[in-house]
């Protein structure tokens, strides 16, 4: 009896392998050939983005493009817009984030600026440069802006840098909350 | 010191290390039969990585072993094994031992292009000596070969090859004694000694392709002591085997061994000094928190929306200071995250998202036990993302500063408190009559804070079934039966209160706390106490003296109290070292039973929650008075347990693995050292370690 309970520890604590950790590259196969996702969460992944800010992270799908605008939401209510520049909409972030929303304006001087309003807090500006294209490879490439404004009465910079891969689709958008604010991060999940 | 069912969890420690390492196994650790370093049944110089931590089982005719082991320097393996022989006996054969040995092996060379890797080890350090045997070891790795041969001593020299060597230094390496009584003690009188030497070898060829080892071992015991079992006739010294790495650190093997019998093994290794992988917040900032804004936070401003999102993803922020200086000071309690630069990482990105950017520097201090403990300073990241990137933010740790004039303050309402129920599996182990145990229970412990530092712990354990009636044996202590009693606790009281005790905590000034307690403290008494801990985060010692009045508790384990009453107390001397992340702790005093003498603590912690360490106790009583293993001593373990959850988690598995439950040098479990241990995790040094963790990234 003792030694059966004991060898049988043993066994169970292999058998706690499979359970925990499935590296080995046969029992990958094995997952493989039964994959229980159905082809509308397959096809649905193709569309899957990771969206984080300030240490958080959720799953968004692209779900809608109009021009160069496209529409991001997930399954808990959460939506983000993206116009082809910047977030220009942000609803049902999760926590006291709030709602949020950005666009474009012309100052007093007649020029550009980007106005960023966020729930409970005052609208904050910034100029942004011209966007400045950037290679480092064939699949790797995009545009950069550096944009600078004013918040809380102190000077602040932030860039805003979009990423496309070698069939130029966009791998990653990035863009601050507000100048000097952290950064918004939009990341492709599935090539 | 810490000290949780200290008796009883060896093997339940052994099957978790197991089970831990089997998922997580990331490192290289080819053990022998022994636990230690080896092919099949005779040891190498080859040892794993430092902090290594492995668990072996492996089963043939001749013994069972059960070891863990760990590579506590780059150059010292130790191991602790339980050896049951002649486990399956054939006809005819005898009843064989059931055996506690603990092997050390410190390797002497590195192994370079001409010299091979030389060890020398001794493999029953403070056992009977049934296993006793020592030896001498080189490897060389040629191509895929990995070569070894050794001169052994003890029941390595069985098969002699000539007389002893070190008798050059000495005749009395000639003499060597046989078994030595009850255990305990080092046996000087018996390591490399004996008239003659054995020589012993391995060869372990590699197939990387397949994840394969082929073995042979030539061993030079001659298993004289099984064949005096009857176990078998006699035994080939040529052993051969096949060793599959099944995943990465975990290792399974068939072999053939003696020349009579199939031998099995299954060993798992894992790193405890890893550094963690961090991971999102359990509530908001996880993928799949709901879109849940809390309008009435909303209205009040950025702080009480920033403390309401630390609040759901794990972190309290109970107080504000902010005074236009440009320096916002929080006070902050991590109630979720295993390492502390992880809460205070998450109070950073909420600072970054929330507080206004006229803030250049953030004060946050933290605190263990609801006593602050630590600030942090961390100068906010450059406004200028670009020149972050370049300047990463600075941080400077100091002892706790405590919010004169809060600006802002978290209520909490008072009393609060949590109630958690969980399942718990107590063994009874190493009974000659029956080495396992069982008692699977369902544990409910409940927490009350009644604010201004007093609280209520309390934990019923209710019994769903158990084994300990098979429990014959007494504890024929010749001292008070302050803990050899247990037999009776386990029979008498399956259900009960393990710890109903009130208790008050505060802050003498601002580097001195102390708690008061009583009520039931533990599993067998009640009684009263009082601790004082003096430590700063900044400085790597800390001194404390604990008091308690004690009364022993009725086998029942409710209210009722027997005779036996004492006092002890103990003056404690903590230091982290520094010196490959050691801590030495020595507690002196008076324990129990009444004996005065002091205990040493040396454990190896990280920043990660792990620890594994021991501890020995000496106290007036002699040897032959406290009976077999002669002092008291164990393994200390720390297991954090968000290690192998994709949660965060503060939980941790902890226990003490004693290899005899005795009555001397014994103390309060649990009380002893408190507030050291429950601290420990927020002091300077820990925080040093991860500081890197403790600033928002771009990922």
């Amino acid at each position: 009896m003792i030694k059966r309970a004991l060898w049988s520890l043993g066994v169970l604590s292999m058998l706690l392998l499979a359970g925990c950790k499935l590296v080995t590259p046969q029992t990958e196969a094995v997952k493989r050939l039964f994959s229980f996702k159905s082809s509308d969460q397959k096809a649905l992944e193709a569309y899957a983005w990771s969206f984080s800010v300030g240490g958080a992270q959720y799953r968004l799908y692209a779900m809608k493009v109009e021009g160069r605008t496209v529409y991001f939401r997930n399954d808990f209510g959460m939506r983000v817009t993206w116009d082809g520049e910047s977030f220009i909409s942000i609803e049902n972030m999760p926590g006291g984030f709030g709602q949020y929303a950005s666009g474009r304006e012309l100052n007093s001087q007649g020029q550009e600026q980007r106005w960023y309003s966020q729930e409970s807090f005052p609208v904050r500006r910034a100029r942004c440069t011209p966007a400045a294209e950037w290679r480092l490879s064939s699949d790797r490439f995009g545009w950069r802006q550096t944009c600078r404004g004013e918040v809380d009465g102190v000077s602040v910079v932030s860039t805003h840098v979009v990423e496309y891969d070698g069939k130029s689709l966009v791998r990653e958008i990035e863009a601050s909350v507000f100048p000097g604010g952290p950064r918004f991060i939009l990341r492709r999940l599935n090539p | 010191m810490l000290a949780l069912r200290s008796h009883l969890q060896p093997l339940t420690v052994l099957t978790v290390f197991l089970a831990l390492g089997l998922c997580s196994g990331t490192t290289l650790a080819q053990t022998n039969d022994f636990g230690v370093g080896g092919v099949l049944d005779v040891p190498s110089a080859r040892s794993p990585e430092e902090n290594t931590f492995s668990a072996t089982i492996s089963r043939k005719d001749a013994f069972d072993v059960y070891a863990i082991s760990y590579q506590v320097m780059p150059r010292l393996e130790a191991s602790f094994r339980y050896s049951l022989f002649n486990e399956r006996p054939r006809p005819g054969s005898f009843e064989g031992t059931k055996d506690r040995s603990f092997e050390v092996k410190f390797r002497l060379l590195d192994e370079s292009d001409y010299l091979p890797e030389v060890a020398v080890g001794i493999r029953d350090l403070l056992g009977t000596g049934v296993l006793g045997a020592e030896y001498l070891v080189a490897n060389k790795q040629i191509g895929p070969l990995d070569v070894s041969l050794g001169l052994g001593w003890g029941r390595l020299a069985g098969r002699s090859i000539g007389k002893n060597p070190l008798r050059v230094l000495s005749d009395e390496f000639a003499n060597r004694e046989g078994f030595t009584g009850f255990g305990g003690e080092f046996s000087l009188k018996s390591y490399f000694r004996g008239p003659d030497v054995g020589a012993f070898g391995s060869v372990r060829y590699s197939i990387p392709r397949w994840n394969v080892d082929l073995l042979a071992a030539y061993s030079s015991d001659r298993y004289d002591y099984e064949a005096s079992l009857g176990v078998f006739d006699s035994a080939d010294p040529l052993s051969v085997g096949i060793e599959w790495e099944a995943t990465p650190g975990v290792r399974l093997t068939a072999s053939w061994q003696q020349g009579n019998n199939l031998a099995l093994k299954l060993s798992a290794a894992l790193d405890t000094g890893f550094e963690s992988p961090r991971k999102p917040p359990n509530g908001f900032g996880a993928t799949n928190s709901p879109a849940a804004i809390n309008k009435r936070d909303m209205k009040f401003g950025w702080f009480p929306r920033m403390a309401g999102d630390a609040e759901a993803s794990g972190v309290l922020l109970r107080a504000l200071q902010e005074e236009g200086d440009g320096v916002l000071r929080m006070r902050y309690s991590n109630m979720t995250y295993q390492m502390e630069a992880d809460a205070i990482r998450r109070v950073m990105d909420l600072v970054e998202l929330y507080a206004p950017r006229t803030v250049h520097t953030v004060e946050l201090t933290g605190d263990a036990l609801s006593l602050p403990t630590h600030t942090v300073r961390i100068v906010r990241p450059s406004r200028d993302r670009e020149l972050t990137e370049l300047l990463p933010p600075r941080i400077s740790i100091d002892r706790p500063v405590e919010l004169e004039r809060p600006t802002q303050l978290r209520k909490f309402k008072y009393p609060n408190g949590e109630l958690s129920v969980g399942m718990n599996v107590r063994t009874y182990l190493f009974d000659p009559d029956a080495p396992l145990l069982l008692q699977p229970s369902i544990n409910v412990r409940g927490a009350v804070d009644f604010g201004g530092g007093w609280g209520l712990d309390s934990e019923w354990v209710q019994s769903l079934s158990n084994q300990f009636d098979r429990i014959t044996r007494d504890g024929n202590s010749q001292l008070p039966p302050v803990r050899t009693e247990l037999k009776r606790y386990l029979q008498e009281g399956e259900s009960g209160i393990e710890r109903l005790a009130l208790l008050r905590r505060g802050k003498i000034n601002r580097d001195l706390y102390y708690q008061v307690f009583g009520g039931i403290l533990e599993e067998m008494y009640s009684g009263v106490g009082a601790e004082v801990l003096w430590r700063r985060a900044d400085l790597p010692f800390a001194v404390g003296v604990n008091v308690m009045a004690v009364q022993q508790r009725e086998y029942d384990k409710m209210f009722g109290l027997r005779d036996y009453k004492t006092v002890i107390g103990h003056v404690s001397g903590y230091w982290s070292t520094g010196f490959h992340n050691f801590d030495v702790v020595v507690h002196a005093g008076r324990y129990l039973a009444k004996d005065v003498g002091a205990t040493l603590e040396i454990q190896k912690r990280f920043a990660n929650g792990w620890s594994v360490g021991a501890f020995a106790t000496l106290t007036d009583v002699p040897f032959e008075v406290f009976g077999e293993g002669s002092f008291d001593k164990g393994l200390i373990f720390r297991i954090p347990l968000d290690s192998y959850s994709s949660r965060n988690s503060r939980g941790a598995f902890r226990t003490i693995l004693r290899s005899i439950n005795r009555d001397g040098g014994r103390m309060i479990e649990n009380w002893s050292g408190q507030l050291w241990e429950s601290m420990r995790s927020t002091h300077g040094d820990m925080l040093e370690d991860s500081r890197e963790r403790m600033v928002p990234t771009n990922d």
